[in-house]
């Protein structure tokens, strides 16, 4: 039966069958596994096409590199994974049975050196008796300094496949949000029953299944007619008309994999994976993010492995993936196989392995007398069966060679007759079927065991979910589809839609007894501690002696052994190893499987791409740029930039051949000795209305606010009502009751947001409201002794003398035709105009003060002179000179702090005895003995650098400059008591030898001490 | 994630909302003195209840609005939404409410006017 | 008074150029991003049953003041959007601003707060067959047609930057932003329909 023997590798393999399957034998296909190049067929798997070509050996595993080989058709693949595409696309540890076929797909094995024929690591399968569970944990404990050694060499012979050395992904990824009255997961017989019910209905429908077709394993029944017609008919059927809905969206390749709390789900769909090439358009994967009123769970089962010596051997599979490579690919994984089971399932495997022509040397079934039609059809089609017989070792050495049988009681697993050996090159094994409740346990469903089926099954629900069908411990597929169609429409009728369950088809299948032999021993006729290796969890290489002595150590609790020997973790998550494993831990304890308990499956179910996490939130859109009006001026004229938040803003505009502080220093002069202009447009700025406003302001801020002459600006101190410093900035009365009040600039959201909780949550009775209005005006501050003439050159609509518009005050007008509102406030000490203009004409106002101005040599000048001319003058910056532990009295500003007002908030709190001790910390000024010295921002004060260490500290520099009008460094510093150590010197250490240095503690006020510059 | 309904708003994902912690933190008011040590119980400490708790809860990409959730921290079932400045009707919502150790305290006593014109103190959320 | 519609000034769009990428097989259609250029858009603060209000609106946008939750009223260019129990957004053509406020914030209208915005707001309008899907892909809001329909307005994220989204017509959305966010919504919205193709027409 199978295709001519003739070399043609190329035209889909010596192991093809002749005909079957759901491959495409049109399209034939070529495709490398490490480095050569084979042929396969449009519909394949990379795993079918390599079993076509007879190429089982296709990794090392992760621990004792021994071979491995394809052990599964679906997702659950734990030895297959691969390295798949070329430079930035690659991509490692992907399952080859998830690897759709593409024309020239490049594939590579792992965790082998130098070759998967000829692997170096492998010795650590000779040392093995030498790496027992948890042998890292234990080795590498002491001593705890060489840790970091250990750990270097346990990471490089670790871990799985390498991911991409080029980090430029080429690929676009795509996140979307989608809402649903029904998501149904699993597009099997009883996931589509499901869909139907509900689509039927008119609910809104999500289908999602990870595969690239329908069906499920009906696709692999070929023993199974549905309405008397093959299944793939009904299925063609039911995909058209859940198709044809609008209100139905049915995504292939499509693995839901995470599912949390109210029904939110996410999901990881492969747009363009199969495809090799990626449209430029077209994402490579999409992310969904559900939230569903209703889910059904429809994953089906995974069959479990035998636990036998050698079970990892290349030609070792699950009996029901056999079936599978057979019937829904066209090819034959062995031409010598033996069956192996404790259960019905694998006879219609054995069906199958004849019908294809394979030689069965024999079933060998643990069973002492099943009596079945499945059994009684095998017998009757003259298949040798061994009853009472169990596979005591798979011998080989990179491929199965033969399968040592012996007669055993069914009972205990003990050896009871003489064992033989059977020739093969395929063993197909089957020790009964797990849901797959992976997501039922992430939403934290519930399970109970079923001691006929030997499985757990869900049994009560954290969500509104329900599984279904084989998923639900329900494997008699009529009884599965109508599951499914019952929770369809139950979902859509609790979503408030009217909906009738779906009718049946009529199922025509193999009578089959779903119950298994309950024999969890691991079969061997070797000494306890010797024998060959039986595996639970290939893809932590943990096996059967494993989890016995993680037992024997008094790990008793599964979620300890599960941690202890690492059976059930990682990518894995346990989906073959899960019941093999508790099993033996029930035997080790004489206890039963249900009170040993089942471990939690966590996210995801199976790997997601960390592309399609992100999206498109990388690069230019990891997060928003925020930008004022006058960015593209900036630009213009070389400003270098500075995230302030997530704006960005004019540092220092560098001429050419000037360092960062030549600007600066430039920058700094031209505002004192002629005119600087800062675009101060990121500034907040809220407009306070209602006739409480006043006395909400007052609530707000430390100072007195109620008797604010309208047209008049005040500075305010916010404090947290733990009495520290929150925020400040200056708030302008615009009306008896209306206020614009300005906040930092990184402050603004908080600020706008802590007065809407203290009016929703404290004070509702105040009529105040509050709208942002910071992108409502664009401002350029105007500063220096020139600031007036050129005011008065732009043609300033109100006079600008003291009298009418005196310091701290505002007025609106126009300048230069333009219509602006101006605020007579400092933040330099000079004179200084903060203007304020309709965000439209931000850039409008800058060019014609920058043009006015020319003639007097106006400099624009950024955020660091800014810092520089605030602090000649003392000023504090929040979150620079304070850091959430500071108060107004610390910082030396009693002054804004009233006396009189009962209460504020931070009131009662800046009472309490802590807030008075004289060792708080203080903030003072520092002038450096050498005036070209400048302090390290952060640096520590010491009182005798020669003392000890660990030294005793004083406190920290928040702020450091050179002053060029000063012609001197200058610092201010948080210090303990230090407002009562003006004049005292102290030291600053420095690291890598340099001396400290040598600092006077002096006022903050270095510049103007008197404020005689701010009139002009 | 949560899946929670704004009372203004309706049905909303957790992302569009902030939480503010516990709920029922009554501020003291100036005119009642109390202690450093009470004023420490309405400052300082909050609660980090498993099962049933009060929180408040603001809608901060939707219509900003405050309101108060009883929330069952191990289920993460939302069990009611109520205003500001009122108290549960839940039955789990009145027990995690009058089972709170805040009850008793100095500085809760303290959020209440000394005087009796004072405006009522029901309106407080906080 | 300087009239503000007779100076030339910069939408937040202003700096962005037109842009394109073709429509792709299997797209139901292009997707067509537009800037709104200058608007004008006023921000209400007020109890919804303000009677001087309420004539107001009605008065001066043609339509009545919106109570139902996540919803728009429009008459002609002018539109009032519900942002919350005691919140609206009216928004106008560019100079339609000074009158609309001089009719609403009066002595008689009581506690009222009735702001400019104009300038710190940006907008655009996305079509489509395909306008839900970008939409969808930014933001968590059911943007089904049987769920967002013509009239709802919501607030909510889109991605990082917090939006106001009107639905105008089956295909057709608005997406108000901060005007600092727009740069970055466009970029956004464009990213996401290069799946689709689309255009963007500069104001």
């Amino acid at each position: 039966m199978f295709k001519s023997s003739s070399k043609k590798q190329l035209s889909g393999g010596d192991m093809r069958l002749a005909s079957g399957g759901r491959i495409n034998r049109d399209k034939p296909l070529t495709f490398t596994f490490d480095g050569k190049t084979y042929g396969g067929y449009e519909g394949d798997t990379l795993a079918s096409a390599l079993i076509a070509n007879g190429v089982h050996l296709v990794g090392r595993s992760f621990k004792y590199h021994r071979p491995r080989g394809i052990m599964t058709a679906g997702s659950e693949e734990p030895n297959a994974l691969i390295r798949l595409g070329e430079g930035a696309k690659i991509e490692p540890n992907i399952r080859a049975t998830q690897i759709e076929l593409y024309p020239n797909l490049k594939s590579e094995s792992q965790n082998r050196w130098p070759s998967l024929n000829f692997d170096l690591g492998a010795v650590n399968s000779i040392v093995a008796r030498m790496l027992p569970a948890a042998f890292y944990y234990k080795t590498f404990m002491w001593p705890a300094s060489m840790w970091m050694t250990y750990e270097h060499f346990i990471r490089k012979a670790a871990g799985l496949g390498k991911a991409a050395t080029d980090h430029n992904d080429p690929d676009r990824y795509e996140k979307t949000n989608a809402h649903t009255d029904v998501l149904v997961v699993g597009g099997g017989a009883s996931g589509l029953m499901a869909a139907l019910s509900a689509g039927r209905a008119g609910a809104r429908v999500i289908l999602a299944d990870e595969q690239n077709e329908f069906g499920g394993w009906l696709l692999s029944e070929s023993d199974t007619t549905l309405d008397g017609n093959a299944a793939d008919q009904w299925i063609a059927d039911a995909v058209a008309e859940l198709e044809a809905m609008e209100n139905v969206t049915m995504l292939k390749r499509t693995t839901v994999f995470g599912y949390m709390d109210h029904n939110y789900l996410t999901m990881m769909e492969r747009v363009t994976d199969h495809l090799g090439e990626t449209p430029k358009h077209m994402p490579r994967q999409r992310m969904w993010k559900i939230r569903a009123k209703h889910v059904v769970l429809a994953q089906g089962t995974h069959e479990r492995p035998m636990v036998f010596g050698g079970n990892d051997r290349p030609g070792v599979m699950l009996s029901s993936a056999v079936r599978s490579y057979i019937t829904r690919y066209g090819v034959a994984p062995g031409r010598r196989a033996v069956v192996v089971t404790n259960n019905d399932d694998a006879y219609r495997t054995a069906l199958a392995l004849v019908d294809a022509g394979v030689y069965l040397r024999a079933i060998v079934d643990m069973r002492p007398a099943p009596a079945t039609p499945l059994v009684s059809e095998a017998m009757r089609r003259g298949i040798n069966v061994y009853t009472s017989h169990a596979l005591v070792e798979a011998e080989g050495t990179r491929h199965v060679g033969r399968a040592k049988v012996a007669r055993i009681n069914p009972k205990d697993g003990s050896i009871t007759g003489d064992a033989f050996y059977l020739d093969c090159d395929l063993v197909a094994m089957s020790a009964g079927f797990t849901p797959i409740v992976n997501l039922h346990s992430q939403a934290r469903g519930k399970l109970d065991w079923d001691d006929q089926q030997l499985c757990f099954r869900p049994s009560t629900y954290h969500e509104a979910a329900q599984c279904v069908g084989a998923s639900n411990g329900i494997f008699d597929l009529a009884d599965a589809m109508s599951d499914g169609a019952k929770a369809g429409a139950d979902a859509a009728t609790a979503a408030g839609f009217k909906a009738d369950q779906a009718a049946t088809p009529k199922v025509d299948a193999p009578g089959q007894d779903y119950r298994p032999l309950a024999l969890w021993k691991v079969v061997s006729d070797a000494n306890p501690g010797a024998g060959p290796k039986a595996f639970i969890d290939f893809q932590n290489d943990v096996t059967s002696s494993d989890i016995k002595l993680a037992v024997r150590e008094g790990y008793h609790s599964v979620e300890h052994v599960k941690r202890y020997t690492t059976n059930g973790m990682a990518t894995d998550q346990g989906k073959t190893s899960n019941i093999n494993a508790l099993g033996i831990i029930a035997d080790e304890l004489d206890d039963k499987i249900p009170n040993v308990g089942t471990t939690t499956f966590r996210m995801p179910y199976t790997p997601a791409s960390f592309g399609g996490i992100a999206g498109r939130e990388i690069k230019g859109l990891f997060d928003p740029i925020r930008a004022t009006r006058m960015d593209q001026w900036h630009h213009d004229h070389g400003a270098t930039f500075e995230h302030v938040g997530q704006w960005m803003r004019a540092w220092y505009y560098p001429q050419a051949g000037e360092s960062m502080d030549d600007a600066v220093q430039r920058e700094v002069k031209a505002a004192r000795t002629t005119a600087g202009l800062l675009d101060a447009s990121t500034l907040g700025k809220i407009d306070i209305r209602g006739k409480d406003a006043a006395e909400f302001l007052n609530r707000v801020y430390t100072n007195a606010w109620l008797k604010l002459p309208v047209g008049r600006c005040r500075y305010g101190l916010m404090l947290k009502d733990d009495g520290m410093v929150m925020d400040d900035g200056v708030t302008s009365r615009l009306g008896e009751n209306h206020f614009h009040m300005t906040t930092t600039t990184g402050g603004a959201a908080g600020v706008l947001d802590w007065l809407e909780e203290w009016h929703q949550t404290e004070w509702p009775e105040l009529e105040v409201y509050m709208t942002s209005v910071t992108e409502q005006w664009s401002v350029s501050t105007l500063s220096g002794p020139n600031a007036k003439k050129i005011m008065n050159k732009l043609g300033c609509s109100v006079p600008l003398d003291d009298d009418n518009f005196p310091f701290m005050s505002f007025k609106d007008a126009t300048l230069a035709g333009l219509p602006v509102r101006i605020f007579r406030i400092s933040f330099t000490g000079e004179l200084s105009y903060e203007i304020n203009t309709p965000a439209r004409l931000g850039l409008a106002l800058w060019k014609n003060i920058m043009a006015a101005g020319e003639e007097f040599g106006i400099t624009p000048y950024g955020t660091e002179a800014m810092h520089v001319l605030r602090a000649e003058k003392g000023f504090i910056i929040v979150g620079q000179e304070t850091d959430g532990s500071v108060t107004p009295q610390d910082l030396g500003m009693d002054w804004i702090v009233s006396k009189k007002k009962d209460d504020y908030i931070g009131k009662r709190a800046s009472e309490r005895a802590s807030m008075a001790l004289d060792n708080r910390k203080q903030l003072v000024g520092l002038v450096t003995e050498n005036p070209k010295d400048i302090i390290p921002e952060g640096a520590h004060a010491v009182l005798d650098p020669n003392q000890p260490m660990p030294m005793e500290m004083l406190g920290q520099v928040t702020s450091s400059y050179y002053s060029p009008n000063l012609g001197k460094s200058i610092a201010m510093a948080l210090l303990k008591g230090g407002h009562k150590m003006m004049g005292e010197t102290v030291y600053f250490p420095m690291i890598n030898g340099a001396a400290p240095i040598k600092a006077t503690i002096t006022d903050t006020a270095f510049y103007d001490p008197k404020g005689e510059k701010i009139n002009g | 994630m949560l899946n929670i309904s704004c009372p203004f708003c309706g049905e909303r994902e957790e992302l569009e909302f902030s939480c503010g912690g516990e709920a029922h933190i009554a501020r003291p008011l100036a005119e009642n003195s109390i202690t450093d040590a009470e004023f420490a119980d309405y400052l300082f400490l909050r609660d980090n209840t498993k099962g049933v708790f009060l929180e408040r809860w603001r809608h901060a990409a939707g219509c900003r609005r405050w309101f108060n959730m009883v929330r069952d921290t191990v289920s993460h079932e939302i069990i009611e939404i109520y205003p500001m400045g009122e108290l549960p009707k839940s039955k789990e919502g009145i027990a995690a409410y009058e089972a709170c150790w805040r009850r008793d305290t100095a500085a809760e006593a303290a959020a209440k006017p000394k005087k009796s014109s004072a405006k009522p103190s029901a309106k407080k959320g906080k | 008074m300087v009239k503000l519609k007779n100076i030339p000034g910069l939408s937040a769009l202003s700096m962005a150029k037109a842009s394109a990428s073709p429509q792709p097989e299997g797209s139901k259609g292009m997707v067509v991003i537009r800037d709104t250029g200058l608007t004008d858009k006023i921000n209400l603060r007020c109890q919804a049953d303000n009677p001087v209000i309420t004539k107001a609106i009605k008065r001066m946008v043609g339509a009545d003041i919106p109570t139902a939750a996540n919803t728009f009223n429009q008459a002609g260019h002018r539109s009032i959007i519900w942002l919350g129990p005691d919140e609206w957004m009216i928004m106008a053509e560019n100079g339609a601003s000074d009158d609309i406020i001089a009719e609403l914030d009066t002595p008689e209208a009581g506690h009222v707060a009735v702001v400019n915005i104009s300038d710190a707001l940006g907008a655009v309008t996305i079509e489509g067959p395909h306008a839900r899907d970008v939409l969808a892909k930014n933001c968590a809001i059911d943007f089904h047609p049987r769920a967002f329909t013509k009239g709802m307005a919501v607030q909510s994220l889109l991605s990082h930057a917090g939006v106001t989204i009107l639905c105008l017509d089956d295909d057709k959305m608005m997406v108000v932003g901060r005007t600092s966010f727009m740069p970055y919504i466009l970029d956004l919205l464009s990213d996401s329909a290069i799946e689709y193709g689309y255009d963007y027409h500069a104001a």
